[in-house]
């Protein structure tokens, strides 16, 4: 077991601000608190956010005591503060006193640092901070895979849950859960709530205690025990107004009474949101031998103190052999383990890493800008330095001075990036796709308010350095430099044309990135989904088995409701089906052709199962030859199929498959079926997605107890979802109808994620090119000004102004060219990071490095115009004038 | 009697609580004390930084003890009560009781 620890950051902070004197006390009187608390059982991120803040609450006394020791130096405390107050109140003086160095320097390095910790304080919270479990690193997801038939992470079944849970010696827990919905009664209108069927030990394995009441007995998952149910918070808010006395009560669920055994804590967080959570029980009939090949159940596992993961996987694999050599169905198969933060995170690493990387250059841009803003600086001020050197100041008093002002510069500019990420962050979560973990908690907490502080003084801290290096401190030639001020900066120059390429280089990197996102974007809003989404609104619909358990029921209610709303003012048509096109849901049995063995080449073939009514794809505006589904096609009737125009390629290429039979499997087993119809490909599982082998079959002869209504209408009407559940509630008052949306929306919501990082890093890069192109400016103003004579000089001796005005944006686009150059290569190295979002581009395509590095050229142009007017501006005579 | 000799009411609660922790009192009990016995959120940083105070006014002596005697042992810093320390809490009261003498206080309080 490892204890926890006072939060490391957090102790750092207090280390470096509080009061020599007593440190060490402070330190270890926190940790001793922070230890009480937790064996008081308040837990462990209760006593984090303790220490936090008695941490941030003891900084403004730590300051008021005279802070923490700045120097080294000697004399007594009191000196040494009253300096440092002093020092402080000079470089205060001195950056009001020239705004514009200082507003621009602050500006800039806000919207660097700002841009950070937004990011950070996403990453922070979805990434770095430790799942709200129990011992978080011990939990695993169980799943099975088959190498031989290419499946990976694959759910397991309900007997081979039972055989895992009951013969491993690695596992403290195993628990599974799956997704379910109830038809809640009893309030004003039936309603939809969603459910987590969950093993009874789910909560102990992840070390979750109840709100209010207690969790699922041991026996809970027998048959006959399983009608009980725990509460997540917010429903238990919204349903009993947060009243204690929930804990007993019964709700009516599905036409069944369930009694309420506890509440969630608010902050329970999980995967997959649930209003409830009952018991997984299973019957004697789910747990027979068939149903080893139905792997529906998501596991969780907690391995058992001082196992590895290693050792697990070595037991799990014997145990694999010995089912397979036992159970047909479990032959080939075997267990993968993963640790549960992977599960969850890993789609969200990449992106956010990336995005961290891409803040990372527009702080470096931005820093870099600083730098040339305090180079020239330095530059003007070498003659108080000379002068003060020759006074007797010593080196160390001027690096301690610079670095304070440098320091103060970038703590303002962290003040102001705290206050960009305050204003940020919420409207970036909420524009974020929907689906990432704990995206909800993303705040500006006491970690990224540390987080800014750190990076604040690592800019002072390295503004100071670059400075420095850059000062000479030697007074001989210091006192040649009062006599010829305008010499020997030469060097100084250098470090700024090498800047102003590294940024350049940067933003062109992260441009390169944006343009192909976007190019891949527009390839992608091309694609034809197969489908037609204009003026097509959809809604889900679920049956409850309490009243629809016969499938006569379920075909004949689906009928009554298309054929019902159908007759609605405004709608062309009206179908349903089981699993609508990126919606994300799919069903898959396995099917074979009759009289062609042979076409299965010994293997179980297996396609997408659709069911849908008559009017489907007339209302999906899908293409079809051969005859759709009619009403006549019910139960009782001949059993038909439609088939894709996929599968018809792959199994009869020559051929017409109108007429062949093929044998699907479904809930009722295996049915021969004619094939009526083949209809065009539909992107079903996403507009990046190849067509896979679909099949079709009526409704009315397979009906599910839940289905997709899709409604095509004529005009736009909003209206039209009152109506449609107006009309509802005439065929069944009790039926809940879940949020009508239009078929575009599945569409948009697929798209979310990759315009949503398209945007961000667009931002960022947008950002990145105007810091550059304002960092290029200001050298070439300057060295414009620092040429002013020798122009004065040419221009008096016969130089034209053309001329001149070529000179210097020849010097610029030199300048925009190697950073062209070098930041190509650079991104050449770096875009492979972007090939798993890029849809049919390279992440090297030609098109998009030319087209930016074009306009990267032009737009440098454009920042050496002014500058370059001004040098063909020059008058001859007042320049020689100066001399 | 001078202005700085009047105790602030923060002082007069940790001198109150060095009084009531005899000699268990340094960082952590002294917070957890006032805590405890007002219900109000203390920092640490505002008890030492008001503990320093007193003991410049010379109203609190502090000891760092000896490690504990473990790998890692930590040393504490107790803090105790001086003779003038123990006067100033004296005045305090005094002024207190001086100015409630003869008022039926709680009863006139809550009749406001």
């Amino acid at each position: 077991m490892n204890e926890p620890k006072p939060p490391a950051l957090a102790r750092l902070l207090l280390a470096l601000t509080a009061p020599e004197r007593d440190r060490q006390f402070l330190i270890h009187d926190l940790a001793e608190e922070f230890h009480i608390l937790i064996a008081e059982g308040r837990g462990k991120w209760e006593a984090r956010r303790w220490y936090w803040h008695q941490v941030l609450a003891s900084i403004p006394w730590s300051f008021k005591r005279g802070g923490p020791v700045m120097s080294r130096g000697t004399g007594d405390r009191l000196t040494q503060v009253t300096s440092l107050i002093q020092d402080i109140k000079h470089a205060t003086r001195r950056l009001r006193t020239r705004p514009r160095f200082t507003v621009p320097a602050i500006l800039t390095l806000a919207l660097g640092i700002g841009a950070n910790t937004t990011i950070f304080s996403v990453a922070n919270t979805v990434l770095l901070r430790p799942l709200p479990f129990q011992q978080p690193d011990r939990l695993l997801t169980v799943w099975e895979s088959n190498r031989e038939l290419g499946r990976s992470q694959y759910p397991v079944s309900p007997p081979t849950l039972v055989d895992l849970r009951g013969n491993n010696r690695v596992f403290s827990h195993v628990a599974a859960v799956a997704n379910k919905s109830f038809e809640l009664t009893g309030g004003l209108h039936p309603q939809q709530v969603s459910a987590v069927m969950a093993s009874p030990g789910m909560f102990t394995l992840l070390g979750i205690r109840m709100a209010e009441g207690g969790s699922f007995p041991a026996t809970a998952d027998e048959p006959g025990n399983d009608r009980v149910v725990v509460l997540s918070h917010s429903f238990w808010l919204r349903w009993f107004g947060g009243d204690p006395s929930a804990i007993g009560a019964a709700l009516d669920l599905d036409g069944m009474q369930y009694r309420v055994l506890g509440v969630l804590p608010e902050y329970f967080w999980f995967p997959q949101a649930a209003d409830l959570w009952a018991p997984l029980a299973f019957r004697p009939d789910e747990l027979s031998e068939g149903m080893r090949g139905a792997r529906y159940l998501q596991v969780y596992a907690r391995l058992r103190p001082n196992t590895s993961i290693e050792q697990a996987d070595a037991e799990l694999t014997l145990l694999a052999e010995q089912l397979g050599a036992e159970h047909a169905n479990n032959a080939g198969w075997t267990f993968e383990l993963k640790p549960l933060a992977d599960h969850l995170l890993e789609d969200y690493r990449r992106p956010l890493l990336l995005l961290l990387v891409a803040v990372g250059f527009v702080l470096c841009i931005a820093c870099a800008n600083v730098v040339n803003l305090v180079l020239v600086r330095a530059a003007e001020g070498q003659r108080e330095t000379v002068v003060r050197t020759a006074l007797g100041a010593t080196r160390g008093r001027l690096l301690r001075e610079s670095l304070i002002e440098n320091t103060m510069l970038a703590l303002a500019g962290g003040a102001l990036g705290t206050v960009v990420a305050f204003w940020t962050v919420a409207p970036i979560t909420r524009l974020a796709p929907e689906g990432i973990p704990r995206l909800g908690d993303v705040a500006v907490d006491g970690g990224v308010i540390a987080f800014c502080l750190i990076v604040s003084l690592a800019v002072g801290l390295a503004l100071t350095a670059i400075v420095t290096m850059q000062r000479s401190y030697n007074t001989t030639d210091g006192v040649l430099r009062v006599c010829g001020a305008r010499t020997g900066d030469r060097s100084m120059h250098r470090l700024r044309q090498a800047l102003i390429v590294a940024e350049v280089a940067l933003s062109l990197v992260l441009l390169v990135g944006a343009g192909l996102m976007l190019k891949s974007h527009a390839l992608l809003t091309r694609v034809d989904p197969g489908f037609n989404t204009d003026g097509v609104l959809v809604a889900s619909l679920s049956l409850p088995q309490a009243r629809y358990g016969a499938a006569a029921d379920q075909a004949n209610f689906y009928t009554r409701v298309v054929e019902s709303l159908g007759e609605l003012d405004g709608v062309e048509s009206v179908a349903a089906t089981t699993n609508l096109p990126m919606a994300g849901s799919t069903m898959r049995f396995g099917f074979s052709i009759d009289d062609r063995p042979e076409a299965s080449d010994g293997q179980q073939l297996h396609a997408e199962y659709h069911a849908a009514s008559p009017d489907y794809f007339r209302t999906m505006g899908i293409a079809l030859r051969g005859r759709s589904f009619q009403p006549s096609d019910i139960r009782g009737t001949v059993p038909v199929v439609i088939i894709n125009e996929a599968m018809a390629r792959q199994f009869w290429p020559d051929a017409d498959p109108l007429g062949e039979r093929l044998t699907v499997v479904s809930q009722s087993g295996p049915v021969s079926r004619e094939i009526v119809g083949v209809i065009a490909n539909v992107r079903h599982a996403g507009l990046a997605s190849e067509p896979r082998l679909e099949v079709y079959v009526p409704l009315a002869q397979d009906p599910w107890p839940f289905i997709d209504l899709i409604i095509a209408t004529s005009r736009d009407d909003r209206n039209l979802a009152t109506r449609v559940r107006d009309q509802l509630a005439v065929l069944d008052p009790a039926l809940p109808l879940n949020t009508m949306q239009p078929m575009d929306r599945l569409i948009s919501e697929w798209l979310a994620p990759l315009r949503f990082q398209m945007l961000l890093i667009g931002a960022f890069a947008s950002i990145a090119l105007v810091m550059a192109m304002l960092g290029m400016y200001g050298v070439i103003s300057y060295v414009v000004s620092r040429r002013t004579k020798e122009i004065g000089v040419r221009m008096a001796l016969g130089a034209d102004k053309g001329r001149v005005f070529r000179g210097v944006v020849g010097q610029a686009a030199a300048l925009a060219l190697t950073g062209i150059i070098l930041g190509s290569v650079a991104a050449l190295m770096l875009t492979s990071s972007l090939e798993a979002v890029l849809y049919e581009v390279s992440p090297t395509d030609p098109a998009t490095f030319g087209a930016i590095a074009l306009l990267v050229m032009v737009v440098s142009a454009a920042a050496c115009f002014v500058p370059a007017g001004r040098a063909a501006g020059v008058d001859p005579v007042e320049a020689l004038r100066e001399e | 009697m001078s202005k700085g000799d009047y105790l602030g009411e923060f002082e007069q609660m940790v001198l109150l609580a060095l009084l009531r922790l005899k000699d268990n009192a340094y960082g952590v009990t002294v917070r957890r004390e006032i805590q405890s016995r007002t219900g109000r959120q203390v920092a640490i940083g505002a008890v030492y930084a008001c503990l320093e105070r007193l003991e410049r006014k010379g109203h609190v002596t502090s000891s760092v003890s000896e490690p504990e005697p473990v790998p890692g042992g930590r040393s504490k810093k107790y803090f105790s009560l001086t003779r003038s320390g123990a006067e100033a809490l004296k005045r305090a009261r005094d002024m207190v009781r001086r100015m409630t003498d003869g008022v039926a206080v709680d009863a006139e309080l809550d009749a406001i």
